[in-house]
């Protein structure tokens, strides 16, 4: 590629919309951090897929289609490489398609098997994937790739629009949906038999527990009941929450352990208002309950 | 979603649209601002969709077990995530043994990429070849493009910058110097070989259970200039090599490497002497919120403040190693090393006493307030449930202001320092009295935040002043408060007598908001274990006997004393048999209770004595117990689980944990189908 800056510049500034003219017009330097794109992209794929000034008109559209964003993180988040792969794929270039693949496609594949089941193979997956990033137009009228602006790196956005395409399209298949066991769980709770009094009393009881519990989980702040829903309800473990909120892995742990603890006293306080006892039958109520408090986590966040 | 939880609120911040895929892609890589990570997180929360995707891109960032890295490594679980990638335990089969692989985010194919490659196999070879205590060994370097990956010793251990948080949060400034000293040796034997680490700073320093301290990554940040471009670094944060963008840490940069001049062994100095300077005094050198600022106060010229109780001749050696011009500072690291030897030689610290008037200890605040946040990066999750201690230390401290007394008398330094000193204890001292000013004012005040009132009885609670503490309590009117909070004061007014020395009276407060029928605690409490006769005794008594350790003298070795009882007593055959035969209805259920509520307790204690290996470990024992509790038979794998292998077991818990659920339930539908309950009857 021949570097003709003004000429890129140009188609730039041209393909901007006048918000981003103004934003660009109050942060000077603009210039440098387009050059210095432009220069990483060129040298990340030496194969001529988009001329420079083409791809500057591809940054412009991205940076106009990122309205919300802040200029400067922007720039600083660009992965002007990435995406320059990403823009030659939505100029369908055969060779940079191919890259893609070579690229991605065992990544791709690695997520799909995760969704794979009867009827849904991972094979159809991929294939619907693909059709939704590079051929199928969008909500926004265009394939799902176009829509990647080079912020952050173009795998972890391609895992993210994976989970989230199979997800969709595990839904839609999934029907009727599977019930969980864990639905099914307090449908299980035996009744005391011969004591028609008792049984009237955790019945009674049951109800008041059951709204004290969702009262608690309601009272939750939702960061907190998300972890312990994903922990819980979706089995994460605690090295796959830590990896995911970048916590250490005893961190996780105890974040979990303080957030249960913190669901359940909220719920004793809760019953014993709600009830009227004194502690002391407040405990034996709970030591009728107790044995489901853990099922009722899971069937309440869930 | 069920019916129940949607009538539940929903309360503050949830987005209403779904996140972009951008916000996602920026999860996953880490550069969320913490009030966008919270914004996904109530609206995953609440989203059904959204929920899932996080729970999925959660399990697909880490490898499934048994993914193999070339022919000859096995991975086996994540460590952790870092600028250049995700580094995870994985098993050498040619050598049978555990190393640590880090495998290095994709590098674009760029012309220079290739250069700087062969530049890190090079180095990395190098390194290999080097055998020093101090710098982390590298065993292999590997794979094909896009993916790099480098084979390393796996440390048990902290990098120093957690280290200085966790393991030890007030490290004597000697063994700072120590630590730096060693690792200042490895950096000099690597400089000798001609290999420079480029990005020294405290996260790439390792300190190992053992003591030994070890420098790692060389060379990976000159890997990173192929990976990306330039941006311009005012705009970027200080404090991380945000996904591997920025070439270095700008925090640790030396002007050169600012000015975007290749880095050489001076450089590596000053990353050096940023680093020591920051784990000596608890904040940077160079302030500044972007890179641009940093850079600034960098090229200035200025050398840092001194003070913080560091001897001044330190300070100085620290500033000629900070110096502009790469040739004002000492010509090896080697001469630095001798220097700093030199001077901790020639004068003996003196501690500085923050004496006099509580003005001097307000206009302390900021600079404490600004340690405080950096030696706790991890506040909310330090906290164990119900000890208040750390809790009330990582609150962040509020601004004083002249309006609120309370404030003002709050806002002080230092509540995580154990009363050890002279000065200590008059700090102490006067801040009890300040709190008590506040209090009586509060009194004429009754418009006043309550919750204001529990933050301060927390921070008296922190600095063992249960007086004060339990008069703030008294001031709080509970009995109008959400559920939470009100449990969090009568919690805390619990711990205040415990505090005060009545273990038996807060014991009793305690007991009432557990539920569990445990006067008995009161009298185990002071009977030796081996003299009980039943092991649900034996669990009671354990477990009282921790709360003790925790409140009243908090000993290290009685807390070992402690878990190794518990261990003893849930190895035996009944406790086994117990959890293998649900049907043994209450007496189990209370065992099972007595077990969960030791290991909790137990955990709490260990992790209130910074011991957090122990307390995480514990606290997953006591999260597998309750949790195997639901299922007829899932008990086994807690049982035989001890601390080595805690959590290994806590990964295939989930497994038994569901396998159990679904025996349960099987056995429910056969139960309700002949009539026979499978569960304790209630009585």
């Amino acid at each position: 590629m021949i570097a003709n800056v003004e000429g890129a510049r140009a188609s730039f500034w041209a393909g901007l919309g006048s918000a981003r003219r103004n934003d660009l017009a109050r942060a000077p330097g603009w210039e440098a951090h387009l050059d210095a794109a432009l220069d990483e992209a060129a040298r990340a794929w030496r194969s001529d897929w988009i001329s420079r000034d083409d791809f500057a008109a591809d940054l412009a559209a991205r940076l106009n289609d990122d309205d919300e964003e802040d200029v400067a993180r922007w720039w600083s988040h660009l992965r002007p490489g990435d995406l320059y792969l990403a823009c030659a794929c939505v100029r369908g270039v055969a060779s940079a398609l191919d890259r893609f693949e070579r690229l991605h496609g065992a990544e791709i594949a690695r997520i799909a098997q995760r969704f794979d089941r009867p009827g849904l193979p991972a094979d159809d997956l991929i294939q619907l994937l693909r059709a939704k990033l590079f051929t199928t137009p969008g909500p926004e009228g265009r394939p799902r790739i176009a829509t990647y602006t080079g912020q952050g790196f173009l795998q972890n956005w391609l895992r993210v629009t994976a989970t989230r395409t199979f997800i969709d399209c595990c839904r839609t298949h999934d029907e009727p949906p599977e019930v969980p066991i864990r639905n099914e769980l307090v449908a299980v709770l035996p009744e005391p038999k011969g004591d028609p009094e008792l049984a009237l009393l955790k019945r009674e009881h049951m109800t008041h527990f059951k709204a004290s519990f969702a009262e608690a989980v309601g009272a939750l702040n939702s960061a907190d009941r998300l972890l312990l829903k994903q922990h819980l309800v979706e089995r994460l473990t605690i090295d796959q929450l830590g990896a995911l909120y970048h916590l250490h892995r005893a961190s996780a742990a105890r974040r979990i352990a303080k957030a249960r603890d913190a669901l359940l006293l909220a719920t004793r306080i809760a019953l014993a208002r709600r009830l009227g006892v004194p502690p002391e039958r407040l405990a034996s109520v709970l030591e009728l309950v107790a044995s489901r408090l853990e099922a009722s986590i899971e069937r309440l966040l869930g | 979603m069920t019916s129940s939880t949607s009538k539940s609120p929903r309360p503050e911040g949830a987005i209403a649209t779904c996140p972009s895929d951008k916000t996602f892609t920026r999860l996953l890589e880490g550069t969320l601002s913490e009030a966008e990570l919270q914004a996904v997180q109530a609206h995953g929360d609440g989203c059904a969709a959204c929920g899932r995707t996080l729970a999925e891109l959660a399990r697909t960032m880490t490898p499934g077990q048994g993914d193999w890295l070339g022919e000859r490594f096995q991975l086996l679980e994540p460590l952790g995530i870092g600028g250049m990638g995700v580094v995870y335990t994985a098993f050498d089969t040619k050598l049978q043994r555990k190393v640590a692989v880090k495998r290095l985010r994709e590098l674009a194919a760029a012309s220079s990429a290739d250069r700087r490659r062969a530049r890190f196999l090079r180095e990395a070879q190098l390194l290999a070849s080097l055998s020093h205590p101090n710098v982390l060994t590298v065993h292999d370097v590997g794979g094909a493009d896009p993916e790099l990956y480098v084979v390393m010793e796996l440390v048990d251990g902290w990098p120093m910058s957690r280290w200085i948080s966790e393991a030890d949060p007030r490290p004597d400034w000697r063994r700072v110097l120590d630590l730096y000293l060693q690792v200042g040796r490895g950096l000099s034997a690597a400089h000798q070989l001609g290999v420079v680490h480029r990005d020294v700073k405290p996260e790439n320093i390792l300190v190992a259970r053992n003591g030994r301290v070890l420098i790692g990554d060389f060379g990976l940040a000159g890997l990173a200039e192929a990976a990306t471009a330039t941006p311009d670094p005012s705009s970027l944060p200080t404090g991380l090599t945000q996904t591997g963008a920025v070439l270095g840490t700008p925090a640790y940069m030396a002007p050169e490497q600012h000015d975007g001049k290749p880095a050489d062994a001076l450089s590596d100095q000053f990353s050096f002497c940023v680093s020591l300077y920051e784990s000596l005094h608890g904040r940077r050198p160079f302030p500044g919120q972007t890179a641009g600022e940093v850079a600034a106060a960098v090229r200035s010229g200025h050398p840092p403040a001194g003070g913080d109780g560091i001897p001044r001749e330190i300070d100085r050696v620290i500033a000629r190693g900070l110096a502009v011009a790469p040739a004002r500072r000492f010509p090896s690291m080697d001469a630095l090393l001798a220097a700093l030897d030199g001077a901790r030689a020639r004068r003996p610290f003196k501690p500085v006493l923050i004496a006099g008037a509580i003005g001097v200890v307000l206009a302390t605040t900021a600079a404490a307030a600004i340690v405080g946040a950096n030696r706790r990066t991890q506040p909310a999750a330090v906290v164990s449930p119900a000890p208040p201690v750390r809790e009330a230390a990582a609150a962040p401290a509020p601004a004083p202001t002249p309006a609120h007394p309370t404030l003002a008398a709050e806002a002080e330094p230092g509540t995580s320092a154990a009363p050890r000193s002279r000065s200590r204890r008059e700090v102490l001292a006067r801040k009890a009295e300040a709190r008590a000013r506040s209090l009586a004012w509060a009194q004429h005040h009754p418009e006043i935040d309550p919750r204001m009132l529990l933050d301060s009885a927390d921070r008296s609670h922190a600095d063992r002043d249960g007086a004060t503490c339990l008069t703030a309590l008294n001031k709080i009117p509970f009995d109008a408060w959400p559920p939470a909070l009100a449990e969090r004061a009568l919690r805390r007014r619990a711990t205040c007598e415990m505090l005060r020395g009545n273990c038996d009276k807060g014991r009793r407060q305690l007991e009432a908001l557990d539920g569990v029928s445990g006067s008995r605690a009161a009298v185990l409490a002071n009977c030796p274990v081996t003299s009980l006769p039943t092991i649900e005794d034996r669990l009671l008594a354990i477990s009282a006997q921790a709360d003790e350790a925790r409140y009243a003298g908090n000993k290290p070795a009685r807390r070992k004393e402690l878990k190794q009882a518990l261990l003893r007593q849930t190895a035996t055959p009944q406790i086994d048999a117990c959890f293998r035969d649900r049907n043994a209805s209450r007496a189990c259920g209370r065992r099972l209770t007595s077990v969960a509520r030791a290991y909790q307790v137990l955990a709490e204690s260990f992790l209130q004595g910074h011991d957090c290996a122990e307390g995480a470990a514990l606290d997953v024992m006591h999260s597998q117990v309750t949790f195997q509790s639901v299922g007829p038979d899932g008990g086994d794998s807690a049982l035989r689980c001890r601390s080595g292998r805690v959590f290994a077991a806590y990964r295939s818990c989930a497994d038994a944990g569901e396998a159990a659920e679904r025996r349960c339930l099987a056995r429910g539908q056969a139960a309700r189908r002949d009539g026979t309950a499978v569960l304790p009857d209630p009585r």
